[in-house]
């Protein structure tokens, strides 16, 4: 095993990792505030891919601006996903809600099948053919691409937690309902934009990915299950573990694939899962509950 | 705060001469259904199947309250410790469910030590659930020893009833709708036992039961071993029945989703629900995928679509709006 | 009171139970009224019909697609030139049968196919469906006809009623490794290592553990062999094992989906090789791939399944099917045309639609007239396609040609490949 070749492996494991991340947080932004564990958060992803392919495909814009298309259309689906379905079950026991949107996936999956047929559609962009070298060492700039706009994106959305009015009700909305509510802190409003927010990280995480990633229907499983390892990682609810657990995963991978043969790669990632799950419920960087 | 299910409503007290003789009929009916109708076989074998699979994650999900997302894993745990015992030593299926059915006790049991020692539930529950079953898919496809990728093909040896092999499909049959009629009455038995009461207990408020000396933990491990012993058993009928199994059609999520949506869908924590969800679910797959063939995908969007439908507006599931009609029409009556 | 709460509750329990039962029976019902008119229509058929099993939905939904229109082009070439003529003229009838890529789901399908009158079944793409779905076959006494489905058990349980004139993941996989070792004779470059990438389902596994068990037959040696799983988001790593391995040559074998991101990855690499051959991919000799990923896959070769380029009943199939379908006929479309036709010539020959008649004409078989690359399509003892064939094919301007063996190559093949 070579230097070049182990550095190759993290550094791709990191990138890929970066858009686990940006996936994860909205994941995660979503159980946070509804305690909801949205299954179709994949079906999410595959629309944001499509949306970026047909951008480019019937409107020639550039791949990376469709990102700015991907993010409101996406954001649109997910808060009337959250109004007309989700809403109305929000008392309802995990089980229904967690089958809710298990419908819903297999709904949109399928849709996607009818609409665009099963076909593996790859995206035509010039700049995946663009790499930079050093040594053995390859940088795709596609892959980097999709990394930055993920972080610019996590950072952004980081911000705004933090930093808006806007933010803090989503965490106070989050961390007690009912006390946000008895502060005049409209709840709906929240939920809605909250789930917006969320499904908009996941179609602009598969859109980054859409210049090196073929897009088909059933697309989104090939992320979900990653993007719930990272979020029980992180802890629940939790935006900045979603984002550390993202790198963490994405360089664990890597570090499975160079150790371990064909799909056993994972079995890193599933037996961190569970050792948190067991051990530190709350995830890496939540407090220990009472 | 989940809403806490409607209380059961209990059977025992008013179960008379009526209900017996009319459930009595019943059976006599599904017994001759395969020289009535013998086309539907494959739909009624893979009704009460799933019925029995569903049952299984009803006696941990329905009624202890601790939903799992990750039931593919005994049933196919069942499916492959008897299949191995068939192929490598020779041993009878019907001996090899047994094995299955305490290999799936044994993997229930740790991985109910494991999580409900450590106070797991909902969603944690769920997802550790999910997690075991793509471990074990894992494993499944890599380890050459139990077949790799390529399965296990059991080997054709014509009508052998011995071996759990029938050139027909009506002792299938008949095995599966006994393996239902019992699973309905040891739920129903369950059902009136201090544990049964201790399950529901727990179900409805863990810390309370607690406090009141119910040993919650002791409670779920016995949900989780007659939940995973009873699914494990429906995989080896599976196997069987297909006589060929790989990771994917065991293991796989699509597994767990199947499972749990029958007693979901039916009605968790009733006896009947799994059953009910399994009637109407198995043969609407099938409608719909004849009505839509010619139409590639539009059939699974139906199946979502119904999903959606019944948990937003059946939230006790398919037995709650049964139980309406049948309250509706009782006053009506008078 | 005490009394009639107890009569309800009694008839709460009859009640439910009745209604269970009602509903158990109309259900029934109402599947089995789907059948019943196939049943009527098969008894007296004045057409023949044909069923078929495929992934039409589900994660194999576009392949199963395509090879649909592959039998339907083959359905609508026979009854355009006028049906089964032994049995005046009768015309074929395809019915669907939607597999969704689950072996449990084939059961349904064959005995709907056998009650709609279905004479003889084709299917199913996968190997798991095909074990299950002629094995159900077998037992209804059905002629199953296999279009694709690799796995060497397929064909070696000793039924009677499974055909299939695909090779088989031995043959494939050995021929492959032994157009190798020719290529590289007539081309003077020596190969001596093989790097083998393949995805770990049973599609991959089996044909790479064929090919390490036959290089050694042809002074070559496997020295890596990497499996990566279709559901990983990323194989850049695996790529890199490959890479590291530096071997004369590469191969890879996975469905279409997992060969578009392998040879993206390599290219983006710059993983260098004398040659990278697929064997069996389901990308490497499709021309969709080429259409999808340009110029980075010229020079890619594909030990498959193929249909014959130089002759001219080929072409006649290919031009028809890109005028009905609007986009190039792939080589698995190939294996559901083929076996349609055989399976035509068969009821031809057995002048009937009795199953075990057209069975017996199935395994006497000798077909000259094909789009194969061998020798007449003649079933061996255990119904597999004695001279079963894989072609070479290498990506050449843009377009999949056939280079290797010799007599059925359209172009001269490049080797090693110019970097």
């Amino acid at each position: 095993m070579t230097m070049s070749f182990v550095f190759q492996s993290l550094l791709n494991g990191l990138l890929v990792g970066g858009v686990y991340s940006l996936m994860a947080m909205g994941l995660t932004l979503i159980f946070g505030v509804m305690k909801v564990v949205n299954f179709a958060h994949g079906s999410l992803i595959m629309l944001g891919m499509y949306v970026a392919y047909w951008s480019v495909a019937l409107l020639h814009v550039d791949p990376y601006v469709s990102i700015l298309i991907v993010f409101p259309v996406l954001f649109i689906i997910g808060a009337s996903f959250q109004k007309f379905l989700i809403n109305p079950i929000i008392n309802a026991p995990e089980h229904n809600q967690l089958l809710l949107t298990l419908g819903v996936s297999l709904f949109m999956e399928n849709l996607a099948v009818f609409l665009w047929s099963p076909d593996y559609r790859v995206m035509k962009t010039s700049y995946a053919e663009i790499n930079f070298y050093i040594g053995d060492i390859t940088i795709s700039l596609v892959r980097l691409l999709a990394f930055c706009f993920a972080m610019l994106l996590a950072a952004i959305l980081y911000v705004v937690l933090t930093r808006t009015d806007l933010g803090k009700a989503i965490r106070a909305a989050s961390e007690e309902p009912r006390g946000a509510l008895l502060m005049g802190i409209n709840i709906r409003r929240i939920y809605l934009i909250s789930f917006g927010i969320g499904a908009a990280c996941a179609g602009v995480g598969g859109a980054a990915i859409t210049p090196f990633f073929p897009v088909y229907p059933y697309v989104g499983w090939l992320f979900v299950i990653t993007c719930f390892v990272v979020v029980v990682l992180g802890g629940m609810g939790n935006i900045l573990g979603a984002f550390v657990g993202g790198l963490i995963i994405g360089l664990a991978d890597s570090v499975g694939a160079m150790f371990l043969p064909g799909s056993m790669k994972s079995i890193i990632s599933f037996t961190i899962f569970i050792l948190i799950l067991l051990f530190k419920p709350t995830g890496l960087f939540g407090k220990n509950h009472a | 705060m989940p809403r806490p299910m409607q209380p059961t409503t209990h059977l025992r007290p008013g179960f008379g001469r009526k209900a017996w003789i009319s459930l009595g009929l019943v059976l006599v009916a599904l017994h001759l259904l395969p020289w009535v109708i013998p086309n539907v076989l494959h739909v009624m074998i893979m009704i009460f199947l799933f019925a029995i699979m569903g049952q299984g994650w009803n006696v941990l999900g329905g009624y202890a309250g601790q939903f799992s997302f990750g039931h593919s894993v005994f049933f196919g745990l069942g499916a492959y410790v008897s299949s191995l015992l068939f192929v490598n030593l020779g041993w009878s299926p019907w001996f090899g469910m047994l094995f299955s059915c305490a290999a799936g006790i044994v993997l229930g049991l740790f991985i109910g030590f494991v999580s409900f020692r450590y106070g797991l539930k909902g969603p944690f529950f769920a997802l550790i659930m999910l997690a075991f079953a793509e471990i074990f898919h894992m494993i499944a496809m890599e380890w050459k020893a139990v077949g790799g990728a390529l399965g296990i093909l059991i080997p054709l040896e014509g009508n052998s009833p011995a071996l759990m092999q029938f050139m027909d499909k009506e002792p299938f049959y008949f095995i599966t709708l006994w393996m239902m009629v019992g699973s309905l009455y040891l739920v129903w038995k369950m059902e009136g036992t201090r544990m049964g009461l201790y399950f529901l207990a727990t179900r409805e408020d863990h810390d309370a039961s607690e406090a009141l000396g119910v040993d919650t933990f002791k409670v779920q491990m016995v949900a989780m071993g007659i939940s995973a012993g009873m699914t494990s058993m429906g995989g080896t009928i599976y196997a069987q029945y297909l006589l060929y199994i790989d990771p994917d059609s065991t293991f796989g999520l699509a597994n767990s989703v199947e499972i749990m949506l029958r007693p979901i869908i039916g009605g968790p924590g009733t006896i009947l629900g799994p059953l009910l969800g399994s009637v109407v679910l198995t043969p609407l797959s099938e409608i719909t995928r004849l009505a839509f063939q010619s139409y590639s995908g539009v059939h699974l969007m139906i199946y979502g679509l119904i999903l959606v439908v019944v948990i937003m507006f059946l939230p006790d599931g398919i037995i709650g709006l049964v139980r309406n009609v049948f309250y509706k029409m009782l006053k009506r009556v008078g | 009171m005490a009394n009639t709460k107890k009569k309800r509750e009694n008839q709460g329990i009859s009640r439910r139970e009745f209604i269970k039962g009602a509903a158990t029976v109309s259900a029934a019902a109402a599947v089995g009224a789907i059948g019943f008119p196939n049943v009527l229509r098969g008894a007296a058929p004045p057409e023949i019909v044909i069923g078929h099993i495929h992934p039409l939905s589900g994660f194999l939904g576009f392949d199963g697609q395509e090879l649909r229109k592959g039998l339907m082009l083959a359905v609508k070439q026979i009854n355009d030139a006028g049906g089964i003529k032994s049995l005046d003229g009768a015309k074929l009838k395809l019915i669907d049968a939607d597999s969704e890529g689950k072996p449990a789901l084939a059961i349904p399908a064959v005995e709907r196919l056998h009650r709609a009158g279905a004479v003889a079944i084709l299917g199913c793409y996968q190997s798991s469906v095909t074990l299950v779905a002629s094995q159900i076959a077998e037992k209804l006494r059905v002629p199953f006809v296999v279009s694709v489905a690799v796995a060497d058990k397929v064909t070696g349980r000793g039924f009677k009623y499974t055909f299939r004139t695909q090779p088989r993941a031995e043959q494939m996989a050995s021929q492959t490794v032994k157009y190798i070792k020719e290529i590289t004779q007539a081309s003077g470059v020596t190969v001596r290592t093989i790097a083998y990438l393949h995805d770990n389902t049973a599609f991959g596994t089996s044909l790479s553990e064929h090919v390490v068990k036959y290089a050694p037959e042809y002074g070559m040696e496997v020295i890596t062999k990497v499996a990566y799983s279709p559901r990983a988001a990323d194989i850049s790593t695996e790529v890199g094992k490959i890479k590291a391995a530096g071997a004369d040559v590469i191969m890879d074998t996975g469905y279409f989906g997992d060969g578009v991101r392998v040879l993206r990855t390599m290219k983006e690499m710059r993983v260098k090789a004398k040659g990278i051959i697929g064997c069996g991919n389901g990308a490497f000799s499709h021309p969709k791939f080429v259409g999808e990923l340009g110029s980075m896959t010229e020079y890619i070769m594909d030990g498959n399944y193929r249909a014959n380029p130089v002759n001219p009943l080929t072409e006649k199939a290919f031009s028809q099917y890109k005028k009905t379908y609007g986009t190039e006929m792939g080589p698995s479309t190939v294996f559901a045309y083929q076996p349609m036709l055989v399976l035509a010539d068969a009821i031809e020959r057995a002048k009937s639609t009795d199953r075990d008649a057209i069975r017996k004409a199935l395994s006497e078989t000798n077909m000259t007239q094909h789009i194969l690359p061998q020798g007449p399509i003649i079933f061996g003892p255990d119904g597999q396609n004695k001279n079963a064939q894989a072609a070479m094919m290498q990506v050449l301007k843009g377009k999949v040609q056939v280079v290797w063996p010799k007599q059925y190559s359209e172009a001269d093949f490049v080797f090693p490949h110019p970097s």
